[in-house]
């Protein structure tokens, strides 16, 4: 009996790198994600309120297609984000509406859906005045800046197929991609940002590429022996990404592989613009799905140098791949080293390297506290900002599962994940914001999120957020960091830079500010999160202070301007080379919707 | 072969002494504890077919002794054939609801399907029984739900009840570390490594938590003693790597780590065999399959019993 009663107990799991995973999967919970004990703080005052329905959002569905097939792409979700295309100084949404696969039967959907903001809170859809209602692709992703130098934004849409370049006109777009060369490639593109690789002062274009699928090339992948479910990468070649060099006169070259960006592993979900070491050129970091995360270092003349693996960014601790989405990087502590953040699949903590020295990064997940309550969730959309305006970097993860199934099958993972807001304690450690549970709360509702992006739309000082589904809707949440008491207001300053010998929207510009004995190191860019595009404008939140003792604005030319004791409430322009500030608004009052 | 023979009669005579004091069920009479000695052997070598032959001998010849529908549940464990071991083991609760090892193996089973509700409510059957043991299972299905304030009560239950238990103590170490606590993680890690010094996984875990702790010298150490001692370590593989590039050796960083990448690969194969082997668990060219992959990996022990199974699964029933 003894011989026979011996159990099966076995050390597997996180330990087990040199073995066969064995039963310890990591955890999650249903419809919800984990609130990981003591790693949460109360919010007792929400944050966010949910303003999808009263902004005229409601009606927004992202379309997938799905009909049955359990096609790859159905599963991946769209991005969305804020430009303000009409140049009012309020940003409108821009959604990426997904796409069918009926197209030939003639049932099709909006590639991308355009609402205008009307300042009071309420946006109204001009898709079709803005020349866009005509744009039919799979639609993935957007990003946004102005390429052309002509001081409005345009539109990058990333899809399935060939890739859109829609040049703004006074508020209308026109597609100019089979002028501008952006359009010959014909695989599933995903995550795109302009930056000036180069600093010759016109944005260049980084697409980052998914796998090689079609419909033909459909693979039977499942979950139970039986019935199809969707397919995880693994099972498809990764597609690398393409670079494209803007000329200057409103074309591109590729230039993929001689500016360093082959051969690259492809599987490409998330990007984000950086200068880790500090050399005022911009490098890149890239979030892979089941490959391993890319560091790219400019060497300085607009080439760049893959170091994912050496500097330690590309696989987890125990040097494993992961699934790497949604990205941002950016000075979350008072070392002034960057920290990248990449959202990873269920069982897979968020990563969170900083850089330490010599282009060398350490894992700090778990110490920073992100780590085990993201344990839980499937995070795509990521970023940081500063959400209660206290003066350092705050985490959103956006989270939802791949598989509409998955709840039979695990017994702590939801389709539908709570978002996640991880609050910075002011030292790069921190505490995961726990939804009071009926208020109605943003955070605490579960939804399937894909994209996510912030920007300050009712022009009152904070920053809110939209946050797009998987086959369902657009939302977004009022910031009330800037509530109705004047006595418990947060300052805060909106910085929106104008380059002239850098590119027009200063993207890749590093702003510094010192507020009473402590800096905050910003830069202006696109890109990060997941498919999504925030707003370029730098908020820098000021606590209790009513001034920024000193401000920097490092250009991508290599000009810095300096200001001293600028006064906080209110949004300001700064032009490059320009001794002024431009004074543009104060800051509406919260809550009333009105811009002024 | 005496000496074999010795030890087959008294596994034999302890089966039926200690059948007889289990429970409500029939004793095991000495036909039936052939079938389950027989089915223990078949099984420790691999022969995996025959293990659940005489298992199911076992179970047609005293269908109302629980230690039969244990063994059959062993041996469909072993198979990944879950859904059908927890029907072996809930006969065996069913006949006899003081079998904790039969509770235990459920939540095992459990946990294996993800099922960690479940696995809890079968942990707490037996962890009267045994709480040090069984607490470490309970602590790591709290973890595995996200309950890290649970998981820690768990882990310090088990070892208020065995100071010694180095699971324990290593587990709560690995929880300690992913909730950021890298001090009490580093001081439960070396208790455990010293209870069992020889233990390779808890010289892994304490390596990796030195290296986040920027102890890179000790670091080092561990980390190289595993890689000496389990070559298809990956993990340990990579962090040494990541040792080398923070001390400033970036040239056996890169070779440490490409050996890494190249395990990991092999790795794959394996994941992904297993799951081959989990939805076609009578096949037995998954088997040689991985048998080849866990011998690329330098693992020639766990590659012998893939090719065992393969060759009793190709083999006739007996």
């Amino acid at each position: 009996m003894l011989l026979a009663r011996w159990s099966i107990i076995v050390l597997a799991g996180v330990l087990s790198g040199g073995g066969v995973a064995g039963c310890a999967d990591s955890p999650h919970t249903r419809h919800a994600s984990s609130n990981g004990d003591a790693f949460s703080a109360a919010d007792a005052r929400p944050l966010f309120t949910d303003v999808t329905a009263e902004a005229g959002l409601r009606a927004f569905r992202h379309e997938t297609g799905a009909s049955g097939q359990k096609w790859f792409p159905e599963t991946m979700g769209a991005g969305g984000g804020f430009v303000d295309y009409n140049g009012d100084g309020r940003p409108d949404i821009l959604l990426v509406g997904g796409g069918t696969w009926q197209e030939r039967e003639g049932k099709t959907v909006p590639a991308l859906r355009l609402y205008r903001n009307n300042g009071a809170g309420i946006f109204t859809e001009v898709t079709r005045e803005a020349g866009l209602d005509a744009v039919r692709a799979y639609g993935m992703g957007v990003t946004v800046a102005d390429y052309d130098n002509d001081g409005d934004p345009d539109i990058f849409l990333t899809t399935l197929h060939a890739n859109r370049l829609f040049r703004n006109e006074n508020g209308v777009f026109q597609d100019v991609t089979a002028a501008s060369g952006l359009g010959e490639a014909d695989e599933w593109s995903t995550a795109a940002l302009f930056f000036d690789a180069d600093r010759d002062g016109h944005l260049d274009l980084f697409v980052g590429n998914y796998v090689e699928w079609s419909p033909d090339d459909d693979v039977f992948c499942t979950l139970n022996g039986t019935d199809k479910s969707y397919c995880t990468p693994e099972v498809f070649e990764g597609t690398p990404p393409r670079f494209y060099r803007n000329t200057g006169d409103g074309t591109f070259t590729e230039r993929t592989e001689a500016a360093g960006f082959r051969p690259a592993p492809g599987k490409a979900l998330g990007t984000a613009l950086l200068d880790y070491n500090r050399d005022g050129w911009p490098d890149l970091a890239v979030a892979n799905d089941q490959e391993r995360d890319l560091l790219y270092e400019n060497q300085g003349d607009g080439t760049f140098a893959e170091r994912g693996v050496l500097s330690g960014i590309a696989f987890s601790e125990e040097g494993r791949p992961r699934a790497g989405m949604g990205i941002d990087a950016g000075v979350v502590d008072d070392t002034g080293q960057e920290t990248l953040f990449i959202g990873n699949f269920s069982n897979e903590m968020i990563g969170a390297y900083r850089h330490q020295n010599n282009g060398l990064f350490v894992d700090r997940a778990a110490v920073s506290r992100v780590g085990f309550p993201s344990l839980l969730t499937l995070t795509f959309g990521l970023f940081l900002f500063d959400v209660d305006l206290d003066a350092d970097l705050d985490l959103l993860a956006a989270n939802g599962h791949v598989q509409e199934d998955i709840e039979p099958m695990r017994d702590n993972i939801g389709y539908q994940q709570q978002p996640q807001l991880f609050i910075n304690r002011g030292d790069g450690r921190f505490d995961l914001r726990a939804p009071a549970a009926g208020t109605g709360n943003p955070l605490a509702m579960p939804v399937v999120a894909r994209g996510a992006a912030y920007a300050d739309y009712d022009r009152d000082g904070d920053q809110d957020v939209l946050v797009t589904e998987n086959g369902g809707r657009a939302y977004l949440w009022r910031n009330n960091a800037r509530g109705p008491s004047p006595q418990e207001r947060p300052h805060a300053l909106s910085i929106q830079l104008e380059g002239r010998e850098s590119n027009r929207d200063g993207i890749g510009a590093a702003v510094v500010a010192a507020v009473d004995g402590t800096r905050m190191h910003r830069m202006v860019t696109t890109g990060s999160s997941y498919l999504s595009h925030s707003d370029s404008e730098v908020v820098l939140g000021l606590g209790s202070a009513a001034q920024v003792d000193t401000l920097w604005v490092h250009w991508p030319s290599g000009r810095a301007d300096r200001f001293t004791d600028v006064a906080a409430g209110r949004t300001i322009r700064i032009e490059e080379g320009q001794a002024a500030l431009h004074p543009l608004s104060v800051f509406a009052t919260s809550g009333s919707g009105e811009a002024p | 072969m005496a000496q074999r023979y010795t030890i087959l009669v008294a596994v034999l005579g302890a089966w039926l002494v200690m059948a007889g004091c289990a429970s409500k069920s029939q004793r095991v009479d000495a036909e039936t504890a052939r079938f389950l000695v027989g089915s223990q052997q078949a099984l420790h070598k691999g022969e995996l077919r025959r293990a659940q032959a005489l298992a199911d001998r076992a179970v047609n010849h005293q269908p109302r002794v629980a230690d039969v529908h244990f063994q059959r549940g062993r041996v469909l464990s072993v198979m990944k054939q879950f859904d059908a071991a927890e029907d072996a083991y809930r006969q065996a609760v069913s006949l006899d609801p003081t079998y904790h090892e039969a509770w235990i193996n459920l939540g095992h089973n459990a946990s294996r399907q993800l099922k960690y509700y479940a696995a809890l409510r079968y942990y707490e059957k037996a962890v009267a029984a045994e709480p040090a043991k069984v607490g470490v299972s309970i602590g790591r299905a709290y973890a595995s739900l996200g309950k890290a304030d649970s998981a820690a009560v768990a882990y310090h239950r088990a070892l208020d009840a065995d100071s010694t238990n180095a699971a324990a103590h290593l587990w709560l170490s690995v929880l300690y570390k992913n909730r950021g606590d890298l001090s009490q993680a580093l001081e439960h890690a070396r208790r455990a490594l010293a209870l069992d010094p020889g233990n390779m996984d808890y010289r892994y875990v304490i390596g990796g938590q030195l290296l986040t702790a920027g102890d890179l010298e000790a670091a080092q150490s561990h980390l190289q003693a595993v890689v000496q001692r389990q070559p298809w370590h990956y993990g340990a593989h990579y962090r040494l790597g990541r040792v080398m590039a923070r001390i400033g050796n970036p040239d056996r960083a890169e070779r440490l780590m490409a050996r890494a990448d190249s395990i990991q690969r092999l790795q794959g194969d394996v994941v992904r065999l297993e799951e081959v082997i989990r939805m076609e668990p009578e096949d037995p060219r998954p088997w040689i399959r991985m048998g080849n992959a866990l011998q690329a990996l330098g693992r020639h022990q766990k590659a012998m019993q893939a090719f065992r199974v393969a060759e009793t699964l190709a083999s006739p029933t007996p």
